[in-house]
């Protein structure tokens, strides 16, 4: 497997610490937003379906390019391929979707896109990512579905 | 019988052979008599072997197979029987040449003729020539494959106990005997035989020449590498597959001459995509190595160079890399006989690997840098060789990278192999080549930087080459220690402190001036918060005997001038966390006594800080605990008249703490009043402290006290407590009371006290009190805490083995005697009880413990709830039958609880929601899509924890039963 890797030696960023609790989390009284942080929670830890590593690790996912707004229940998240003409950027798009699907609320408008000019078919990704019927016919697919499960199953 | 034994002895083996058992038995017989025989020198005349062997005659010369069959058990079990060294050579050589003749009989009388030849080659005196001609005959018309399982057994025994007694006999035999023992082994598939031949192999395999054979030997055994195992029948299940695997391994390695079929096999199963072979393999390579020596590996060396390679980098299975890297270290280590072979071995993997290491911030760069520096560690030329490549590459990184990450991972990359230098007593700039770096100056030149992980690794690698520091780098690297020590973060203070004690083992004569001259010096006239860091820093490097002598005194005098209570708290804190250590080079405890008389100065301090009085009885307690007898002795004589004297409650704290830690033998001569007084204490007084700590020392004093004044005491307090309890009291005073009745049974049950088991239940019958019964069962766990910090056996407490376990197994078994309104408070009681037992325990019993967890759930109590979530959860872990038995009660139910108005709950619900979708999919698969609808709520909770918990269990339950689910243990 190892001789058909695409990008056999990806450049390493280091992991963010883990989120602090604050005082106000802790009491029942206060009501938490959804923030750009919380999401990036849900996404750091898919497994990129080629390494043994997370998103967050490659930095394909990052804290400061996703955009929340709670009020206007709107999602807005950009991730960058590791190079321009990786070919996994669909499936990679396609699991930060499913797992924001299955991990947010439904009353949020969530949008998931190739941060601008950082892979050579971006608007085609963009389009088929934003396709709603093509998102949920790639779902019945098993074998694609499988796939997906696999990158976004937690490692112990 | 004495006056025919023949005519006797042939009557009773035809009667015995129509009926198989009663041979046996007779047999027996027989090997006994002949024993005794031996034993009396035949003195009764009674039956003699060659009389038995004659009577035995007719039976052996039969038409009849199956007679004759019986004849020859007869004969065998009879020699199985006899002592080893009864028979002579010559009588053991007619035997011997029976069971040859035998051999060639029927093949039914086979399994008996081996049981013969088994016993035979087990005698002593086994004539030296005739195992050859016996393992002639027997190879030549016993197929051994053929046999069943127990004969191949006998065989190879047979062959075992040949090759450890006639080595050299057997040597005669040539290659006949290999082949013999190639065609015996050849296709055996029965574990334990073939753990047995391979226990015996490598020893022949080095004694025998194997001659043209060799290549068949390797193949008969090589067919099993690597070992495929499964063990499946219960008759198998002492053998693993590890076991066989091990075994294995030094056959397939016994000679050198092995070497031109083993390694080929060791690359071609290496690219297996079996985890095991790859295993196996690695482990074979490691081993096989060291047998077969430079001259025969020398060609194979770029292939296996290749092979490990890949394991290495990217290295992603931690076992296997750790076995490659293992089987590479062993294969230098065999290669560096020759230095030019190891010399280019070694610059075909530098040249390999170098690419990864030009830019630290790809992934490939920590793997190589770990290969790199398991080899450097091999000996010193090949770490100068690795350093010479290395060394530039990181320095210019390190020079020319800007980001912080980077230049972190390349400083632990120079720390490591500054290591491995040290280790080999020279540094970088010993190596000619390298003569250019000045890596102590680099060192110090970056220890301005502002991150603390950076910081942090350049302390750690200065104190690695500290050896090779000159004056001139040591002032200035103590001057850089000094600042961090008045302005450095929490952190770097600490990593000061132990670069401090590192250096005193180099120079101590330099770190005696700088503590004398820097840190201790203006001592008096501080700003306070400079003051405090220097404390802290003195009272860190204290524990180095030599330091301490300097330092204590005078931090011990601070206590008494200073007037600042701030300092006075910071010298107590650090003091105390020094005599905590658990190890140190002298005894800290005594020198702060003896010399520096800190007893009396604690306890003339004047405080009313609640806080700080627990401080200073914390200190006393600890360095009481460390003193001789003696000298505890001396602070009962001078303090305990404080305990008869109605003396201010807060004074007495102190006092009770200095007597906890005393030894059993120091009689502290309690009187009744004193008990009264301490009792009252421990339940009438107005603050909480004061009560605790009476308790406490109570139950200290109740553990330790002999038993002849235990009964009268326990008696007196068991009508105090009475009174107390009796109806028309304060509630107040009837919980203080309950309070020390838990601390007082906590102390005789600890002790194993005759009556504890009495006060065990008085106490248990208290939960169905109606007033205090649920303080009581809040209480309960005092009884067994984890965070007991004074009934111990460093207090010199008796606490008696499973005491814990007694508690908790009786409580459990009262579970029937509490009925209706009285359930709630027993399971209060169990429910906080669960937190402070050891887990192992708790599984033991969870066919019990489940129901009643469910049951607790299903009560309206929230904080039972909330406790017995906590403990529901860390035993569904375990996925015992209970739980999945209880499945469908209990799932609606947590979903119930899911939108708790506490957020303790909810999240402890979610986790347990979490566990069980790590139960089999199809008990948990029915549940699917209402867990998922009601999550689907959950996920926008208000609560951002809440939240968190909820996505987990998710995307967790998500894929239940989805494809893709990995595969659940």
């Amino acid at each position: 497997m190892s001789e058909n890797l695409e990008n056999i030696n990806p450049k390493l960023y280091k992991k963010l610490d883990d989120r602090e609790i604050t005082v106000e989390e802790q009491d029942e009284d206060v009501a938490d937003e959804f923030d750009a942080r919380e999401i990036f929670d849900i996404i750091r830890n898919i497994n990129d379906p080629e390494h043994p590593l997370t998103l967050e690790e490659l930095n394909v996912v990052e804290p400061n390019l996703i955009e929340v707004d709670d009020k206007k229940n709107s999602v807005d998240v950009k991730f960058t391929p590791t190079i321009p003409h990786c070919s996994m950027a669909t499936l990679i798009g396609l699991s930060i979707r499913v797992q924001l699907l299955r991990a947010l609320p439904s009353r949020f408008k969530v949008s998931v896109e190739i941060s601008p000019g950082t892979h050579v078919s971006e608007a085609a990704v963009n389009k088929q990512l934003a396709d709603k019927e093509r998102v949920a016919a790639a779902l019945e697919n098993s074998m694609l579905l499988g796939v997906i499960n696999q990158c976004l199953a937690l490692k112990d | 019988m004495a006056s025919s034994p023949n005519f006797d002895l042939k009557e009773r083996l035809d009667i015995s052979f129509k009926d198989t058992t009663a041979l046996n038995s007779l047999c027996r017989n027989i090997a006994s008599e002949q024993t005794k025989c031996f034993v009396l020198e035949i003195k009764s005349g009674s039956i003699k072997l060659y009389t038995f062997v004659e009577t035995l005659g007719s039976y052996m010369t039969d038409q009849n197979v199956l007679t004759r069959e019986k004849g020859v058990t007869a004969l065998s079990s009879v020699l199985l029987q006899l002592p080893q060294d009864y028979l002579t050579e010559s009588e053991l050589y007619f035997i011997t040449t029976f069971y040859c003749n035998r051999m060639k009989d029927h093949y039914s009388i086979i399994p008996s003729v081996l049981n013969g030849i088994q016993a035979t080659v087990n005698m002593i005196h086994f004539p030296q020539n005739a195992s050859s001609s016996l393992l002639r005959v027997m190879f030549e018309h016993v197929q051994c494959q053929s046999q069943l399982l127990p004969e191949r057994r006998k065989i190879y025994l047979i062959i075992k106990s040949l090759i450890e007694t006639r080595l050299n006999d057997l040597k005669s035999m040539g290659p006949d005997l290999v082949y013999g023992i190639i065609s015996s082994m050849d296709g055996e598939r029965d574990p334990n035989n073939l753990l047995l031949l391979f226990n015996i192999l490598p020893h022949f395999i080095k004694s025998f020449p194997l001659g043209h054979l060799t290549e068949e030997m390797f193949e008969v055994m090589a067919c099993y590498f690597p070992v495929d195992f499964n063990p499946s029948g219960i008759e198998d299940l002492n053998v693993t597959r590890e076991d066989l695997a091990e075994k294995l391994a030094p056959c397939l390695c016994a000679v050198p001459e092995f070497a031109e079929y083993c390694l080929p096999i060791i690359i071609d199963k290496s690219y297996s995509t079996l985890r095991v072979a790859k295993l196996d393999s690695l482990n074979l390579l490691r081993e096989s190595v060291k047998i077969f020596g430079l001259s025969k590996i020398e060609s194979y060396l770029p292939d296996l160079w290749t092979t490990l390679k890949k394991e290495v980098i990217p290295g992603r299975d931690v076992e296997i890399r750790d076995a490659a890297l293992q089987a590479i270290t062993s294969l230098i280590k065999v290669i560096t006989v020759d230095e030019t072979v190891c010399k280019n071995f070694i610059d075909k993997i530098i040249v390999d690997v170098k690419s990864s290491l030009c830019d630290v911030q790809f992934s490939l760069y920590r793997p190589a840098q770990t290969l790199l520096e398991t080899i450097a560690a091999i000996n010193k030329t090949i770490c100068v060789q690795i350093l010479q490549m290395v060394i530039p590459l990181c320095i210019g990184q390190y020079s020319t990278k800007n980001s912080l990450n980077d230049k972190i991972a390349l400083i632990e990359t120079l720390n490591n192999l500054m290591k491995i230098c040290s280790y080999y007593d020279f540094c970088f700039q010993d190596v000619p080549e390298l003569s250019w770096t000045n890596i102590p100056q680099t060192y110090l030149d970056s220890l301005t930087v502002e991150n603390i992980e950076l910081k942090s690794k350049i302390f750690f690698g200065l104190t690695i080459q500290k050896a090779h520091l000159n004056n001139v780098q040591r002032s200035i690297l103590y001057n850089a220690i000094c600042n961090e020590i008045e302005t450095g973060c929490d952190k770097i203070q600490i990593i000061c402190h132990t670069t401090i004690i590192d250096f005193t083992t180099l120079y101590l004569e330099e770190i005696i001036m700088l503590v004398k001259e820097r840190l201790l010096s203006n001592i008096d006239e501080m700003e306070i918060e400079l003051l405090k860091r220097r404390i802290k820093a003195l009272s860190a490097i204290a524990k180095i005997r030599e330091l301490g002598c300097i330092i204590l005194p005078k931090i011990v005098t601070v206590l008494t001038d200073t007037v600042n209570t701030d300092i006075y708290i910071t010298v107590l804190l650090n003091i105390q966390k020094l005599i905590a250590l658990k190890k140190s080079d002298y005894n800290i405890h005594q020198f702060l006594y003896k010399e520096c008389h800190i007893i009396d100065k604690l306890i003339l301090y004047e405080t009313n800080t609640v806080d700080h009085k627990m401080l200073i009885s914390n200190i006393c307690q600890l360095i009481v605990r460390n003193l001789t007898i003696e000298e505890q002795r001396a602070i009962v004589a001078k303090y305990a008249v404080a305990l008869d004297t109605k003396i201010p409650a807060t004074d007495v704290t102190i006092m009770m703490n200095l007597f906890t830690s005393l030894r059993k033998d120091i009689d502290l001569n309690l009187n009744n009043n004193m008990v009264e007084n301490l009792y009252n204490l421990a339940t009438s007084n107005c603050n909480l402290n004061t009560r605790q700590t009476s308790c406490k020392f109570l139950s200290v004093l109740l553990n330790k006290i002999k038993v002849s004044d235990l009964d009268r005491i326990v008696s007196y307090l068991e009508n105090k407590i009475n009174n107390n309890l009796s109806a028309d009291n304060d509630i107040k005073l009837k919980q203080h009371t309950v309070n020390f009745q838990i601390w007082m049974t906590k102390a005789l049950v600890m002790r194993g006290y005759a009556k504890s088991q009495y006060f065990l239940e008085n106490l248990t019958l208290l939960l169905t009190h109606d007033e205090i019964g649920q303080f009581v069962g809040k209480q309960y766990q005092i009884l067994v805490s984890k965070s007991e910090d004074i009934l111990i056996t460093e207090n010199f407490c008796d606490v008696k083995i499973f005491y814990k376990q007694r508690v908790f197994e009786y409580l459990l078994r009262q579970n029937i005697n509490f009925t209706s309104t009285m359930r709630q408070n027993y399971l209060i009681a169990l429910v906080h009880l669960l937190e402070q037992m050891p887990e192992e325990l708790l599984f033991l019993h969870l066919t019990e413990l489940v129901p009643l967890l469910i049951e607790s759930l299903s009560l309206s109590n929230e904080y039972l709830v909330l406790w017995t979530l906590m403990s529901f959860k860390l035993l569904l872990d375990t996925k015992h039958d209970v739980f999945s038995d209880n499945l469908q009660c209990v799932i609606p139910r947590l979903m119930q609880l899911s939108t708790h108005r506490i957020m303790g709950v909810r999240i402890a619900i979610l986790e347990c929601l979490t566990h069980y979708a790590n139960y089999p999919t199809i008990l948990i698969n029915p549940y699917k899509q209402t867990v998922l609808n009601k999550l689907g709520v959950i996920i926008d909770d208000r609560k951002r924890l809440v939240r968190k918990a909820a996505v987990n269990a998710r995307t967790r339950w998500y894929l239940v039963g989805a494809s893709g689910e990995q595969s659940k243990e």
